[in-house]
């Protein structure tokens, strides 16, 4: 069959092996453009957030090119958007679209569910259970390897002598991942993808501020939907690191070890019970990031997304106590990448000068 | 000779031309209509200041803010290029 999936970020490398040796042909879903977008737009309810909208564009797009079946997430949690896939599927049907969305729902809510949709995926390939196995266990090495390069790219990118180095060192290792074909050749690829990156010329001598990207989890992990933010911090000279990975999986980040306690950290602010989406997330992290002394935090959020307009409601008494500069983005199919930069460069320079002078005021006390 | 120093504030609807003594002081200020020219409205507003302005003022300095700061930078060779939020909060934060 012909099979297509979601775009999120660089993921759809992993998605596609998967798609292809589970025996099917897989539609890679293209990069979100405004044409994606236009199309989600004119079939969305209007207050529909930005991920829903892009997600029909994509399913629009896929459906052209031929997908008769696309995979997708569910879930009661951790807001309304587990529940879009039903939606999307009547508006697909509606338009005389015969692709089928077949939503994978979480196997601790229904195992059975997960199981049977799984079997008719490998069934329909046609490949036995011990391949869909090895298959599935291939994809995750991927999915984890692309996502550890993808942060690597950003940790090097502001050292970068040369704009665009980086991102193109990036696809080059990406390039790498994609044509391997087993977790060995997955690991020994990664590892080369590390040595590219690291091979881009850099300026070790710049000391570029560190910004934290926290927010809704579709416009922070895919690219297109947030102007390219971190590649435009990035070429401004800033570090920026993500706390949503597809894989939920770092070495480095002590933020990931304090996952489980998130509600723990964000109690003082959110008594009651989890705000839904990643609200908690949004406040559980600003703190982290703070502690771990990140120089600002930039949110973003679709426009209408309620949890991170309560966590946004929030964030004014976070910054103030742990003295980190928030700054909220909201993100709908009318933002404009020139308010985005603008918005970004305001905040860069309020943070350099903000560490200019926490610099000038402890080297006063030195002195003394 | 005086030395003077020139800030350009270049936007979809207005354009903007200040030139500022050595201590802070204003020496001229433009309002002019962008109407789509950026590079011409600019042109014209430099031009009517050093009519105005006389002879013995020499440009020590020049910023550039705005959608178009970075075309007209390039334009007048300006040492400076800052959103207009900075710009804004930096002016406003030096008023005494």
């Amino acid at each position: 069959m012909k099979v297509s999936f979601p775009h999120m970020g660089y993921s759809y490398l992993a998605f596609k092996w998967m798609v292809e040796h589970a025996g099917h042909e897989c539609i890679i879903p293209p990069e979100p453009s405004k044409r994606t977008l236009d199309l989600g737009v004119r079939y969305s309810p209007e207050f529909a957030c930005i991920p829903f909208k892009m997600l029909m564009g994509t399913y629009l797009e896929v459906a052209e090119m031929g997908a008769e079946m696309i995979i997708t997430s569910g879930s009661n949690g951790p807001c309304r958007a587990g529940l879009y896939w039903v939606m999307h599927q009547y508006l697909l049907e509606e338009l005389g679209q015969s692709v089928k969305i077949v939503a994978l729902e979480p196997p601790l809510c229904d195992l059975k569910d997960f199981i049977s949709k799984l079997r008719m995926i490998r069934k329909t390939g046609g490949i036995s259970t011990k391949q869909m196995i090895r298959v599935l266990q291939v994809t995750w090495e991927k999915v984890k390897s692309t996502d550890e390069i993808e942060k690597h790219s950003n940790e090097v990118r502001p050292y970068e002598v040369q704009r665009g180095d980086t991102t193109r060192a990036l696809w080059q290792a990406l390039d790498l991942i994609d044509a391997a074909n087993s977790i060995d050749e997955v690991r020994l690829a990664y590892r080369e993808g590390l040595k590219v990156l690291d091979d881009v010329p850099q300026d070790s001598s710049r000391n570029p501020l560190k910004v934290g990207i926290i927010g809704e989890i579709y416009v922070v992990l895919e690219p297109s939907a947030n102007h390219y933010i971190q590649i435009m911090l990035g070429e401004m000279g800033v570090q920026t690191d993500r706390s949503i990975y597809l894989s939920g999986y770092t070495k480095k980040t002590t933020i990931y070890d304090l996952e489980g306690d998130l509600y723990t950290v964000a109690r003082p602010y959110l008594n009651e019970a989890p705000i839904g989406g990643h609200g908690a997330n949004s406040i559980a992290e600003t703190i982290l990031y703070a502690r771990h002394g990140f120089d600002g935090v930039v949110q973003l959020a679709p426009f209408s997304c309620i949890p991170e307009i309560v966590a946004k409601s929030i964030l004014p008494s976070v910054s103030r106590d742990h003295d980190i500069p928030v700054l909220t983005l909201f993100i709908d199919e009318q933002t404009g990448k020139a308010g985005v930069q603008t918005r970004l460069e305001a905040f860069v320079d309020l943070m350099e000068r903000r560490r200019e002078v926490n610099q000038t005021k402890s080297t006063r006390r030195l002195v003394i | 000779m005086k030395k003077g120093y020139l800030g350009v504030d270049v936007g979809s609807v207005s354009t903007n031309l200040v030139v500022l003594d050595e201590n802070g002081g204003l020496l001229i200020k433009k309002y002019l209509r962008t109407n789509g020219k950026p590079i011409q409205t600019v042109q014209e507003g430099l031009y009517e200041i050093g009519q105005e302005i006389g002879q013995d003022i020499e440009i020590a300095g020049a910023g550039t803010t705005g959608s178009a700061r970075y075309l007209i930078s390039l334009i007048i060779g300006a040492d400076i290029v800052k959103n207009e939020i900075t710009a804004h909060a930096i002016a406003a934060s030096s008023i005494d």
